[in-house]
């Protein structure tokens, strides 16, 4: 069940993508009025990074779009917490937005303690892109494919070292569900960033790592192998590269971005953003620009963000709660 | 040559405007305290979508090498570094410059800055496969010796007593450790404030403790000026030739320390220019005061700083990975404008890499002359300016650039505390700068010390895993030699003066 909905989701994105390049009239309308200046979108990471990157493809469409600068703040500090605790302070006028990760924010209030927010607590009004996770081995590891790999693993319980972004984050969540779904056990080691993670594993002092295709796009992830995408379908820009559960491993985890806004934003500022948010993603261009970068942009509109969200929510608790204990 | 095409290509009156109106930017923003180069290539970032991408690049570049030269200047002049990476600076150039050779100190920073530039450009372009691959051989284990290494520095930094000089240190790592962990999700010391869950913000953080004190003590002294004589006018360019000629030992180790470093993720700038300093300090001969105005002080600072530049960019192009914290928004630029990263970067888009390469190599050039310049200009201008205005300026651009890199009044609260409990604590004799450094490495020592643990355990060596490893093994030599080498010389210098004493009889 849970697989299925953001599959619907998807189809009702491709869909709107679709009509959009047809009738675009839906927004406009109130784009006129928002924004007449410029908009900040605070990012919890810092630069660089795929959060970072991924709001800087809105940055650039957003002035071709709507004429005004799309600010991004980073505001790094404790995986995105920092962020996330202060985004209900924001005017809630749609010139101060914050970036939301999906599912960090179902699992970090659960997995650390005192992060100063709470799931309810997040407000977004659109889902723009998601990134699957991959799990990749150095380049000059013998093992060759995912079979191996488990059975690594299956022949020297908890020795296998797997790195990962962080604890309670969404390479942690992968780690997990993968462990679960192959039904074997290895050391997850985290790291502080998503640069540091993958330069451990070039360097051979982890076995394995998940890590995002983002990395492996343009030409990166020299010195690392991509084992399997943790995808519910074979990414274009990776045509050879099977998908975890088409290798009899039922599992996949992605990582989804959203606009989120404070709480106090009223209903119809809500949809105003949204729908301009919605116009930068349909701009030509920006989808096969971030396709190459690695992202698989994939759009919830504001109608359906609550549902999509819930899911994400049901999917992951759990997971959150077994990754505490 | 194929070289003199790229450098053609880089020398388009287009691209030398560009490298100048970087160069001048980054100064600018890099000699206020508080602002730092990973903000002010942030901050230049939108200007480069409309640029063709390797000039984008050239101009990320130049503002992050002027940036990082800009801070030697409130570093020397005020005693406040401009940004992280000349922490080291301000330790023998505001001596000099309180002794009349504030001009000297200047020139020295520039010279020692433009070297440093070309050495990490030729670094890139020379050597960057291979030498990002040995970057790679850096592990957990060894960036927890790494840290410790540097640690050591603290024993140098407070001379006058090791013990409050330890206990700064201590408090510097306590304070690294507030909010949440990385390897245990623990969330310490945050006194239920969200606005610590992530943890104390490193820039804010050291411009409070390096920095305010110095505005309180500008204010709390009575001089209507900041007293520094000048002991010759004009730039003292052939002085400060000469000076980093002698020095050139130190200079080629603190570039070679500024390569090391820059291409280790996670490290950057301020960490190179500290690792160097201490080096020059342990190898130091006994004419050679570090801390009262040592010249090779700011060689080895600004020597290696300027060289990560380059050298940071060795893992970000070929690896993806950013090697200095501003290396991550010129990552950002080169994914924006499509760019391929990577060995492929070299192979397909080589032209990219050397134009870029040519367009550094200008810009550290022609640093020579506007960095020169405009320092000198600032100089004059500090000493002229009455401390009645002077110290407002400082307090006030101090607190703008607190508030600006992350819009946050928090961090401005926090630099204020910390800046305010440094004074305090200062006058009771505990020194600021080991707090820096506590809050630089505690964080690399203690992720390196669990990863390299979690590591040993799962696969059953922990031993092996901090003590077997080359690499390992020789940064705990380098360790053991900071630590043991001072007795030694004082010992050697004790048996001296004991051979000399009979004559006197």
């Amino acid at each position: 069940m849970i697989r299925s909905a953001p599959a619907t989701a998807r189809i009702v994105a491709f869909a709107g993508a679709l009509a959009a390049a047809t009738f675009m009239s839906h927004a406009p309308a109130l784009a006129s009025e928002y924004p007449t200046r410029a908009v900040t979108l605070t990012v919890g990471f810092g630069p660089g990074g795929p959060s970072d990157i991924s709001a800087r493809f809105l940055q650039r469409y957003f002035k071709e779009v709507t004429g005004q600068d799309l600010i991004i703040q980073n505001l790094p500090g404790g995986g995105g917490a920092r962020s996330w605790s202060q985004m209900n302070q924001a005017a809630p006028d749609g010139y101060e937005l914050t970036l939301v990760s999906l599912p960090h924010v179902v699992l970090q209030p659960v997995a650390a303690s005192g992060v100063g927010y709470t799931f309810e607590d997040i407000n977004s009004v659109l889902i723009y892109t998601s990134v699957p996770q991959v799990l990749a081995v150095p380049a000059n590891s013998p093992i060759q494919t995912l079979e191996e790999f488990v059975a690594a693993a299956q022949a020297a319980p908890g020795a296998v070292t797997v790195g990962g972004t962080g604890v309670g984050g969404s390479n942690h969540s992968a780690w997990h569900l993968f462990n679960e779904a192959a039904g074997i056990n290895t050391a997850y080691i985290p790291f502080a960033d998503t640069a540091t993670n993958n330069a451990a594993l070039q360097g051979g002092h982890i076995a394995a790592a998940w890590t995002w295709t983002t990395q492996f796009a343009k030409g990166g992830g020299d010195g690392m192998r991509m084992l399997a995408v943790a995808a519910q379908e074979r990414l274009d820009l990776f045509p050879d590269l099977p998908t975890v559960m088409e290798l009899g491993i039922d599992m996949y985890d992605e990582a989804w971005w959203a606009i989120g806004v404070p709480e106090a934003m009223p209903e119809d500022v809500r949809r105003t953003v949204s729908a301009v948010f919605l116009e930068v993603m349909q701009e030509p261009g920006i989808a096969q620009d971030m396709i190459e970068a690695g992202y698989v942009p994939f759009v919830v509109e504001f109608d359906e963000v609550a549902r999509v969200k819930g899911e994400i929510r049901d999917k992951y608790l759990p997971v959150a709660q077994a990754l505490v204990e | 040559m194929a070289f003199m095409e790229y450098a053609l290509a880089a020398l388009s009156l287009h691209h030398l405007l560009v490298v100048t109106v970087g160069i001048v930017v980054g100064i600018a923003l890099g000699a206020m305290p508080g602002l730092s180069s990973t903000f002010a290539c942030a901050v230049m970032l939108p200007l480069t979508f409309t640029m063709p991408p390797v000039t984008a690049l050239i101009f990320l570049g130049s503002v992050y090498m002027a940036s990082t030269y800009g801070g030697s200047l409130s570093a020397i002049l005020l005693n406040t570094p401009g940004t992280p990476q000349s922490i080291a600076t301000t330790l023998d150039g505001f001596p000099m410059a309180k002794a009349g050779d504030g001009n000297l100190a200047l020139s020295l920073a520039c010279v020692a800055s433009v070297v440093g530039g070309l050495v990490g450009v030729l670094a890139l372009v020379a050597i960057a496969p291979p030498l990002a691959r040995m970057a790679l051989s850096f592990g957990p284990a060894e960036f927890f010796w790494l840290a410790i290494f540097g640690l050591t520095m603290i024993a140098s930094l407070s001379e006058a007593n090791l013990i409050k000089g330890l206990l700064s240190g201590l408090l510097g790592v306590l304070l690294s450790m507030v909010g949440i962990a990385v390897v245990s999700a623990d969330t310490r010391f945050t006194f239920d404030l969200p606005a610590l869950v992530g943890g104390v913000p490193i820039v804010p953080a050291t411009i409070g403790l390096l920095c305010v004190p110095v505005v309180i003590d500008m204010v709390a002294t009575k001089a209507q000026h900041m007293s520094m004589p000048l002991a010759r006018s004009g730039f003292r360019l052939r002085e400060a030739l000469a000076l980093c000629w002698r020095g050139r030992v130190n200079l080629g180790r603190s570039s070679l320390i500024g390569i090391f470093v820059g291409i280790l993720p996670a490290a950057g700038g301020a960490i190179a220019s500290l690792v160097a300093y201490t080096a020059a300090l342990r190898s130091a001969r006994p004419n050679e005061r570090y801390g009262e105005g040592e010249p090779n002080g700011i060689i080895a600072s600004e020597s290696a700083n300027n060289t990560t530049v380059g050298s940071g960019l060795v893992p970000t192009f070929v690896l993806g990975i950013p090697g200095t914290p501003p290396d991550a928004v010129i990552l950002a630029a080169m994914l924006i404008h499509g760019l391929q990263i990577g060995p492929a970067l070299f192979v397909q888009q080589g032209d990219i890499v050397f134009t870029f390469a040519a367009g550094m190599t200008i810009a550290s050039l022609l640093m020579l002359p506007i960095g020169l310049a405009i320092g000198q200009y600032i100089y004059a201008a500090i000493i002229r300016t009455p401390k009645t205005v002077l110290a407002p300026l400082i307090a006030l651009s101090t607190l703008l650039g607190g508030f600006a890199i992350q819009n946050s009044y928090v961090d401005v609260v926090v630099m204020l505390v910390l800046g305010i409990t440094a004074w305090i604590i200062g006058r009771l004799g505990f020194p600021a700068a080991p707090i820096v450094l506590g809050l630089l490495l505690g964080p690399i020592a203690e992720r390196g010390y669990s990863q390299a643990m979690m590591i040993g355990q799962a696969t059953g060596n922990v031993t092996g895993m901090f003590f077997g490893r080359p690499l390992s093994q020789l940064i705990i030599a380098c360790i053991v030699v900071a630590l043991v080498l001072p007795y030694v010389f004082k010992w050697l210098v004790a048996k001296e003066v004991r051979s000399h004493a009979p004559a006197k009889h």
